[in-house]
C-alpha cells in the first residue's frame, strides 16, 4: 500500500517533469477560428468623375479549365492580420486572399481595367451603373454565381453595422443602392456621379463572395477564384489547391500553392536564395541590393504611383510657415535616394502625387525641386529660424532607412530631426496626430483618389491637416470631367498647388518589386501590389 | 513509519500545489493590472489605420471594454479556466489554438535543446570534477564563464556567420518546412539549439562539478575506497547518484532562462514559437494575447519548479525527512 | 586595501586583459568624438555596403556610414544605460536587502516573497511587455532594467546582512538609540560594501546583456543613434552581403560583457 502510493507518486512526477511542457502544449492544438470581429476598410475614397465606360469580354465562362500540371509554388509573404476579404488592410492579407477570389473588374498590371466577373459595364450619367455579369461561374462550394451575390457583397461592404471602413470610402454608395436587375445584371445607384466607378470596384476588399457567406476566410474561404484555400494557419502558412472548375479555360496552371509567412524581409530573402521559397510577393526597395545578381533570383519591377510622404502639420509650429516646408523639401537629394537607396527602382518625384505612370501626367510641366541647402537655410532664416529648428519625425519599421537618410540630408540646412521608429500597427494608431510623419502611400487606380484622400479639407487621412479651397474645387472639377486632355490639365494645376504649398514632401515614386527564382515563369509585379497566379508555372 | 512518510509527502505535495495556485492567481491579477494600466488603444489595433472614431467606439463596446476592471478580470479568468481564451485583438482569431500551436513548437525546440544540453553538461561537469584544476577543468570552466555572459543574439550571429554564411551547413532561419522529416528538422533546429545551449550548459556543468567534488570528498566515498571497492563502481554507483541530485533543481530553474532565451532565439531565427508570438504581441500591444501568453509562461515556470522540488525531495532521503517532518 | 585588490586583479594575464578591455571601452565612451574617423551618422549613399578597407576599417552599412565610427560612438549609449540601470538597481536592491535582512520577520517574508514572484519571470519577457506599453526611451530602459536587477541583488545583500546583524556593534548602536536608517546605512552597509561591489560588477554585465538584447529586439535606443544592439538588428536583412555590419557590433558587445564578467568572477573569488 505504502509502497504503491510512493511508487505511483514517483512515477507521476518522474514522467511529469519532461511531459509537463508537452502536455501543456498539446491540449489546444486544434486550428480553427470562430467568428471575426466585425470591422474593416476599403482602399480609398473620392467623388467620381462623370462619364461612360464600357468594358468588353467574353459573355460566358467555359465550363472548366483543363490544364493544371504547372507544378507547385511556394511563395513568401508578410503575415496577414486578417483574411476576411472585406476587412483586409495589409499586403499579407491581400496576398493570402486574392488567389481565392475574383472582382467585378480586374485591375491589370498595365493599369487597364479588364473584365473579370463583370463582362461589360455602362452608365449614361455616371450615377447609375449597370454591370453585366459572367454566366456559368460557380463558387468553390458549387453554388452558381449570380447578381444576388454581387448585391450581398456590396451591401455588406458599405453596411455601417459591419463597421467597415469601406463604408467610409464608398461614400457614394449606400446599403440597398445595389440591385439585381436579373440573374446576371446588376445596377448600382450612386448618390452622386462617379465617372470612374469601375476603377473603384477593383478595390481589394470588393472581392465577390456568395450571398450567404458568413464568418471569415479562416473557416469559410469561398470565392470564385483560381485557387481554393485548403488550410490556413495564422502567421505561419496557407495552402491552396487548384480550383478544377475555374471559369477561365486552361487556368490556373499551378496544381497547388503554399504561402509561407515571414516576420521579416531578411528571412524572406534568405529563403528565396536558398530555394526554400520560389517567389517573394514583395521585395522592399532598400533591400534590392541584397539580392545578388546571378544567384538564380530575378527581381521583377513594376513602375507605380506608390510613394513615401513626409507629412508636416500645417496647423502647427514650425510647419505652419510654407517657407519652412519648402526648406524641408529643398534639403532632400532625390536623385541620390532613387539611384542609391532604391537601386534605380524608383523615379524622382516633385512633391505632388501625379506619378508618371498615369497617362494624365504627360501634360505636366513643373520645375524640378532639386537639393539646395543654401536656399533652404535662407528660407528658414526668412521664416524666423536663423539657428534652424529641432523637430521629431515619427515613422515605422519598414521605411526607417529612408527617414534616416532624409534626416541626415536635412541636418546641414539646420533642420535637426530626431527619429522615432514604431511598429507599423502602433504608428497607424496615431499617425494623423503626428507633427512630422513619414509613411508609404500605395498606388491608387484613379488620379483623383490620392489628392482626395490625403489633401482634401477635412479628409480622414489628411495627415498635414492642410486645407486649400482652390485645390478642393479642382478635385470636384476633375471628378466631373470626362475629356482626357482636360483632366490632365486639371491634374497638372493640382500638382502645381501641392508643389508650391508642400503639405508633404514627396521625393520619389517607387516601383513595386517582387522576386522570383529562375524556375518560376508567368508571374509579374503589379503596381497596386495585387497578386495574380493564374498563368504562373513552376519547373 | 513508511506509510506516515508517504502520506506526509502527499500532503507536502498538495500544500505546495495549493500555494502555487494561490501564486498563480496573484500573478494573473498582476499581469492583468499591469497590462490594463499601461497605455495603448485597442480600437485602432483592430480596425487598422483607416478607422473612424465611431467605429473605434463601437469596437470598444463590442469588446466590453466600457465595463469595470474587476468585472473584466473575472470574465477573463473565467474564460481562461474554461478554455475560452478570447480573441487576439490584432488577428481577430481565437487565442487558444494559436498559442497552443506556438507553444508546441517552442516545446519541440526546448526539448531538442534539453536533449542536447543535459548529457553534454553533465559529462562536462563530471569530467571537470574528476580532472579538478587541471587543464580540462580550466578550459571547461572558462568556456562556461564566458558563455553565460554573451547575449544569445550575439552568439547566434557568430553561429550564422560561421555555419550558415561561410560554411553553408545549416539554414540561417529555423522555419522548418511542414513536410520535413526528423533529420531535416534537426538541421533547421541545429543553430538555434546551439545558440541557446551555452548558458544552460554552463550552469548545469558548474553545479554538477561542485556537487561531484563535495561527494568525492565525502566520508562514505573514502570509506568505499578504503574497503577496496573499484573506483569506477564507487563513482558510478554512489558518487554520481548523489552528485546529480542538485542538477535536477538547476535544470528546472533553467527552464525560466530557457523561456527568456527562446524569445530572443526565436526572433533571431524566425522560429514560430511562443517567444516570437509574445514579442509580436508586445510590439503591437495585443493585450489579450500578451496576458494569455505571460500567464501561461508563469504557470509553466511554476509547475516545472514544483516538479523539480518534488523530484528532489523524493530522491533525496535527507530532504524528504525534513519536508515530511515539517508537514506533519 | 584597494592596492591588494588591484594586485589580485592583475595577478592573472587573462584578468589583466579583461580589466584593460573594460577601461578601454570606458575611455572610448568618453573620448570617442576625438577618435572617430567619420561622423557616426554621416552618410555616403554612394558607398553603401563597402567592405573593410584602409578607408573604412570595419566597412560601411546600408546608408554608407562608417561602422568603426558607429561602434566607437555606440559604446557611450550602452555604458550609460548599463551603468545607470545597474546603479539604480543595486541601490534599490541593497536597500531592500538591508531592510529585509535587518528587520527579518514579516517585513522580510513579504519582501522576499514579492521578489520571488518578480524573479519567477524571465527578465526579457517582463521588460518587453513593460517597454512595449511605456514606449521605448533611454529612461524607460534604465528603469525597467533596474527593476529587473534589484531582486537578485536584494537576495544576495540580505544574506550578507544576516551574518552581521547579530554582531555586538549593531546591538551597541541599538542601545545608543540610533535610528533604523542609521544602523542600516552607517553600521551595516560599510561592512557589506565588498559584497555590494562584487554584486555591482556582476549586475553590470547582466545589465549590458539586457540593454543590448532589448535594443536588438526593438525596445531600446532609436535610430540613427549608434547603438550596438540596434546595429546588429538593423544589419540582419543584409547580413549575407555585408556581414561586417553585424559582426563588428556583436564582437563589441561580446568583448565588453565577457571582460566585465571575468573581472566580476575574479572579484568574487578574492
Amino acid at each position: 500500500m505504502a509502497a504503491s502510493v510512493r511508487q505511483t507518486l514517483r512515477l507521476v512526477l518522474l514522467a511529469g517533469l519532461p511531459l509537463l511542457l508537452v502536455l501543456a502544449a498539446c491540449a489546444p492544438i486544434e486550428d480553427t477560428a470562430d467568428e471575426q470581429l466585425e470591422a474593416g476598410q476599403a482602399t480609398g475614397a473620392t467623388e467620381g468623375t462623370q462619364g461612360t465606360e464600357t468594358g468588353d469580354g467574353s459573355e460566358t465562362a467555359s465550363a472548366t479549365g483543363a490544364a493544371g500540371g504547372g507544378g507547385s509554388l511556394t511563395y513568401a509573404a508578410a503575415p496577414p492580420n486578417t483574411i476576411d476579404p472585406h476587412m483586409m488592410s495589409s499586403l499579407g492579407d491581400i496576398h493570402t486572399v486574392q488567389p481565392v477570389v475574383n472582382y467585378l473588374v480586374r485591375l491589370g498590371s498595365d493599369l487597364s481595367l479588364q473584365p473579370d466577373l463583370a463582362t461589360e459595364w455602362e452608365s449614361e450619367d455616371g450615377q447609375t451603373w449597370t454591370f453585366t455579369l459572367r454566366e456559368g461561374v460557380t463558387f468553390h462550394d458549387g453554388s452558381d454565381f449570380t447578381a444576388e451575390d454581387v448585391v450581398a457583397t456590396f451591401d455588406r461592404l458599405v453596411d455601417p453595422e459591419v463597421a467597415s471602413a469601406a463604408a467610409g470610402s464608398f461614400t457614394f454608395l449606400e446599403k440597398g443602392g445595389t440591385t439585381a436587375v436579373d440573374d446576371h445584371t446588376v445596377q448600382f445607384d450612386l448618390t452622386e456621379p462617379v465617372g470612374d466607378f469601375p476603377a473603384w470596384v477593383t478595390a481589394y476588399q470588393a472581392a465577390i463572395l456568395p450571398s450567404d457567406w458568413e464568418g471569415d476566410f479562416a473557416t469559410n474561404p469561398i470565392g470564385t477564384g483560381p485557387f481554393e484555400l485548403t488550410e490556413y494557419t495564422p502567421r505561419l502558412s496557407a495552402r491552396y489547391e487548384r480550383n478544377p472548375d475555374y471559369w477561365e479555360e486552361g487556368l490556373p496552371k499551378l496544381d497547388s500553392m503554399e504561402a509561407i509567412y515571414y516576420e521579416d524581409f531578411g528571412a524572406q530573402i534568405t529563403a528565396i536564395q536558398s530555394g526554400d521559397v520560389d517567389l517573394m510577393t514583395l521585395l522592399p526597395g532598400d533591400l534590392v541590393d541584397t539580392v545578388p545578381a546571378g544567384g538564380g533570383v530575378e527581381v521583377l519591377s513594376a513602375p507605380s504611383a506608390t510613394h513615401g510622404q513626409i507629412t508636416m502639420r500645417v496647423d502647427m509650429e514650425p510647419w505652419d510657415d510654407v517657407r519652412v516646408r519648402q526648406a524641408m523639401a529643398l534639403t532632400v537629394d532625390r536623385e541620390q535616394i532613387v539611384e542609391e537607396l532604391w537601386g534605380g527602382h524608383a523615379t524622382v518625384a516633385n512633391d505632388h502625387t501625379l506619378a508618371p505612370v498615369y497617362e494624365e501626367a504627360e501634360a505636366l510641366d513643373l520645375d524640378r525641386r532639386a537639393q539646395d541647402i543654401e536656399r533652404a537655410q535662407q528660407l528658414l532664416t526668412e521664416a524666423g529660424h536663423p539657428d534652424g529648428i529641432d523637430v521629431e519625425l515619427t515613422t515605422y519599421g519598414g521605411i526607417g532607412i529612408f527617414a534616416q537618410a532624409v534626416a541626415e540630408m536635412a541636418a546641414p540646412a539646420g533642420i535637426r530631426i530626431e527619429i522615432t521608429v514604431e511598429p507599423t500597427d502602433v504608428y497607424y494608431q496615431h499617425w494623423t496626430d503626428l507633427p512630422l510623419a513619414m509613411e508609404t502611400w500605395l498606388h491608387r487606380s484613379s488620379i483623383a483618389q490620392m489628392p482626395s484622400l490625403a489633401f482634401r479639407c477635412g479628409a480622414d487621412w489628411n495627415v498635414p491637416h492642410w486645407c486649400n479651397e482652390d485645390f478642393d474645387a479642382l478635385i470636384g472639377e476633375l471628378n466631373a470631367t470626362v475629356d482626357e486632355g482636360e483632366r490632365a490639365e486639371i491634374a497638372a494645376q493640382m500638382a502645381a498647388i501641392l508643389h508650391e504649398e508642400v503639405p508633404s514632401v514627396i521625393a520619389w515614386f517607387q516601383d513595386t518589386l517582387s522576386a522570383v527564382r529562375d524556375n518560376v515563369s508567368g508571374y509579374e509585379s503589379h503596381p497596386a501590389n495585387f497578386v495574380d497566379f493564374r498563368t504562373t508555372t513552376v519547373e | 513509519m513508511a506509510r506516515s512518510a508517504d502520506s506526509g509527502l502527499l500532503r507536502y505535495f498538495l500544500r505546495r500545489l495549493a500555494v502555487m495556485l494561490g501564486l498563480l492567481v496573484l500573478v494573473s491579477v498582476l499581469i492583468f493590472a499591469m497590462v490594463e494600466i499601461l497605455p495603448g488603444d485597442v480600437g485602432n489595433l483592430i480596425l487598422g489605420q483607416y478607422a473612424t472614431a465611431e467605429n473605434v467606439d463601437l469596437v470598444r463596446q463590442q469588446l466590453g471594454l466600457d465595463r469595470p476592471l474587476a468585472v473584466r478580470y473575472l470574465d477573463w479568468m473565467g474564460g481562461f479556466l474554461t478554455g475560452d481564451w478570447g480573441d487576439s485583438w490584432r488577428l481577430g482569431t481565437p487565442l487558444a489554438p494559436l498559442i497552443g500551436r506556438r507553444l508546441y513548437n517552442s516545446v519541440v525546440l526546448a526539448g531538442v535543446a534539453f536533449a542536447f544540453v543535459i548529457p553534454v553538461s553533465i559529462t562536462a561537469g563530471i569530467v571537470s570534477a574528476l580532472r579538478r584544476d587541471r587543464l580540462t577543468d580550466r578550459v571547461i570552466n572558462g568556456i562556461s564563464v564566458v558563455s553565460i555572459t554573451i547575449p544569445e543574439f550575439v552568439s547566434s550571429m557568430f553561429l550564422i556567420l560561421f555555419f550558415s554564411l561561410l560554411l553553408p551547413w545549416f539554414p540561417s532561419s529555423a522555419m522548418v518546412p511542414e513536410d520535413a522529416g526528423p533529420l531535416t528538422t534537426l538541421r533547421y533546429l541545429a543553430l538555434p539549439v546551439i545558440a541557446i545551449s551555452p548558458v544552460l550548459i554552463g550552469y548545469i556543468a558548474r553545479t554538477v562539478r561542485a556537487s561531484m567534488i563535495t561527494e568525492l570528498g565525502a566520508d562514505y566515498t573514502r570509506t568505499a575506497y578504503l574497503k577496496g571497492l573499484d573506483p569506477r563502481t564507487v563513482i558510478t554507483k554512489h558518487v554520481l547518484r548523489n552528485a546529480l541530485l542538485p542538477a535536477i533543481t538547476v535544470i528546472a530553474n533553467q527552464i525560466a532562462w530557457l523561456v527568456g532565451g527562446l524569445v530572443v532565439i526565436e526572433a533571431v531565427f524566425n522560429y514560430p514559437g511562443i517567444g516570437q508570438l509574445l514579442l509580436q504581441a508586445a510590439l503591437v500591444q495585443d493585450v489579450p494575447m500578451l496576458e494569455a501568453i505571460v500567464l501561461i509562461l508563469a504557470a509553466i515556470l511554476m509547475l516545472s519548479n514544483l516538479a523539480a522540488d518534488l523530484l528532489y525531495t523524493m530522491l533525496n532521503p535527507r530532504v524528504r525527512a525534513q519536508a515530511t517532518g515539517g508537514a506533519t | 586595501m584597494i592596492g591588494t585588490r588591484l594586485r589580485t586583479l592583475l595577478a592573472s594575464p587573462g584578468v589583466t586583459l579583461a580589466v584593460a578591455v573594460v577601461l578601454g571601452w570606458l575611455a572610448i565612451a568618453v573620448i570617442w568624438p576625438l577618435l572617430v574617423p567619420y561622423g557616426p551618422t554621416a552618410q555616403q549613399l554612394g558607398g553603401r555596403y563597402a567592405p573593410p578597407s584602409a578607408e573604412h576599417w570595419l566597412g560601411t552599412d546600408n546608408l554608407g556610414r562608417d561602422v568603426l565610427s558607429r561602434i566607437l560612438a555606440g559604446s557611450r549609449s550602452v555604458l550609460i544605460v548599463g551603468l545607470a540601470s545597474t546603479t539604480l538597481g543595486v541601490a534599490v536592491g541593497t536597500t531592500l536587502g538591508l531592510v529585509a535582512g535587518f528587520y527579518r520577520g514579516r517585513v522580510d517574508e513579504l519582501l522576499m516573497r514579492s521578489l520571488d514572484l518578480l524573479m519567477a519571470f524571465p527578465i526579457i519577457v517582463i521588460a518587453s511587455v513593460i517597454l512595449a506599453m511605456l514606449g521605448p526611451s533611454r529612461l524607460n530602459l534604465v528603469l525597467v532594467i533596474a527593476l529587473m536587477l534589484a531582486p537578485y541583488n536584494a537576495r544576495v545583500v540580505r544574506s550578507a546582512v544576516l551574518s552581521w546583524r547579530d554582531r555586538d556593534f549593531v546591538a551597541a548602536a541599538r542601545l545608543r538609540g540610533e535610528s533604523g536608517a542609521y544602523i542600516l546605512f552607517r553600521e551595516l552597509l560599510p561592512n557589506i560594501m565588498g559584497t555590494v561591489n562584487v554584486e555591482f560588477t556582476m549586475r553590470l554585465a547582466l545589465s549590458i546583456f539586457a540593454v543590448a538584447t532589448l535594443s536588438f529586439l526593438g525596445f531600446g535606443i532609436q535610430p540613427p543613434t549608434p547603438d550596438w544592439g540596434l546595429m546588429v538588428s538593423e544589419g540582419r536583412p543584409f547580413y549575407q552581403i555585408a556581414p561586417w555590419v553585424v559582426v563588428a557590433p556583436a564582437a563589441a558587445i561580446a568583448s565588453l560583457v565577457v571582460a566585465i564578467n571575468v573581472v566580476a568572477q575574479r572579484l568574487r573569488a578574492s
